[in-house]
């Protein structure tokens, strides 16, 4: 009977992705793309670097459905809103849209190709 | 107020109703003897329902006192909790006097000797008109045919088949039924058909559902409700592996899949018994939504 899940829903709503904008993107043909993330290199694996051939980078490709999510992700367009466009676009549910969009965002997130932005709650505003 | 143009079918375990069709399942139980269904929409919670079966008949308007009593213990006095206990259309409720409380509600089904609890916790939608066309809109789940209709399936199905399986996974949904002699049926709901359907035929698509290993074969084209394009696939299996596979009699399988273009969905219904138990008319008790 607790408001805090509904709450947390509702805040989980209002997020916003953005892409990350170190991330170079390059279409490919029917409508895929190819997301190249630079990594950087920090303590051991700085030095590791010199003498071992590490990967400067890491390479995502997106088919077409994902590049167009991935176009939606402009830091503006909320959660809520992408979930609409995606349940009109497929005649889905809800629930369902939402839960394809957490599965396609969730590795992307864990990549840093997305990242997420939140308006800051008001109560930490005020205090 | 559930708008009359949208309502849904909601058939579960001891229950039926006509919800909002933006109410979705988000939780559920598969047994009959104890279990919950919760149902929400992008504000949040808006039903759970709640049954267990029952020794004896329970007196159920203080069983509901009971409960909003342990919920909010110095909210309301006993003599409060009566005054706004009411009956409605066989339920007793308890109509909370603010829109933040929850609303109870319970009945004693006693073919089933199931107690059925229902609670529609505070939500923006909540109207008290909402709550009565709900609760008026029940309508039990007995009898030789149950109704079963969730998560944009909605079938009748013999009693004795149970209810076995449950895969509400987005844009792949599967209800599966068993006979206690093995028999099952089996209803598929998948999503983004346009998508699913630019490489494949209906066979191809459901050959990739089924199981590696099934030969399926098409025996005919026809319209469900006159309307939908789809095929009746059949396959044959005999035994469970091993020296059954030699020795036990040939079941077979129909599948019925179809595509409803207007909803992007594509539905199928899969039928696996032995020829003397099959039942011919069962894409006829499967509704589209």
């Amino acid at each position: 009977m607790s408001k805090a899940p509904d709450n947390q829903f509702r805040w989980q709503l209002g997020l916003r992705p953005v892409r990350n904008q170190a991330v170079t993107i390059e279409q490919l043909a029917d409508g895929k793309s190819r997301l190249t993330v630079p990594l950087a290199h920090r303590g051991w694996s700085r030095l590791l670097q010199r003498v071992l051939p590490l990967r400067n980078a890491k390479v995502v490709e997106l088919d077409d459905l994902g590049t167009e999510l991935l176009a939606w992700c402009d830091g503006q367009t909320t959660f809520e809103t992408m979930i609409d466009r995606y349940q009109q676009r497929w005649n889905l549910s809800f629930f369902e849209a939402r839960t394809l969009l957490i599965q396609f965002f969730r590795p992307l997130i864990r990549r840093n190709i997305i990242v997420i932005t939140a308006d800051r709650p008001a109560e930490q505003e005020t205090s | 107020m559930i708008s009359p143009a949208t309502p849904v079918a909601l058939a579960w375990h001891h229950l039926q109703f006509q919800i909002p069709a933006t109410w979705e399942i988000v939780a559920y139980k598969k047994n009959s003897g104890d279990g919950q269904l919760v149902l929400a929409d992008r504000h949040g919670e808006t039903l759970q329902t709640y049954w267990r079966t029952v020794a004896g008949t329970p007196k159920v308007s203080a069983l509901i006192q009971h409960l909003v009593a342990e919920n909010f213990p110095n909210r309301f006095s006993e003599s409060k909790i009566r005054a706004r206990l009411q009956s409605i259309a066989g339920w007793d409720v308890f109509l909370p006097p603010t829109a933040d409380l929850p609303v109870f509600a319970g009945r004693y089904l006693p073919d089933e000797r199931a107690l059925l609890e229902v609670t529609l916790p505070p939500h923006p939608d909540r109207t008290p008109a909402l709550v009565h066309e709900l609760l008026q809109s029940y309508r039990p789940n007995t009898g030789p045919v149950r109704h079963w209709a969730a998560f944009g399936i909605d079938l009748a199905v013999p009693a004795d088949y149970e209810l076995d399986e449950v895969r509400p996974w987005p844009a792949a949904q599967v209800l599966r039924f068993e006979h206690r002699r093995g028999y099952s049926i089996t209803a598929h709901r998948y999503g983004m058909a346009s998508r699913q359907l630019a490489n494949n035929t209906l066979e191809s698509f459901f050959a990739r559902v089924k199981d590696r290993g099934t030969r399926l074969y098409k025996k005919r084209d026809f319209l469900k409700d006159n309307r939908y394009p789809g095929v009746e696939l059949g396959y044959g299996t005999r035994g469970t592996g091993g020296i059954t596979a030699l020795l036990s009699p040939r079941w077979h399988g129909t599948v019925w899949v179809w595509r409803c273009d207007d909803q992007q969905r594509i539905y199928a219904l899969d039928h696996h018994a032995p020829p003397k138990q099959a039942l011919p008319d069962l894409i006829e008790k499967f509704r589209i939504p």
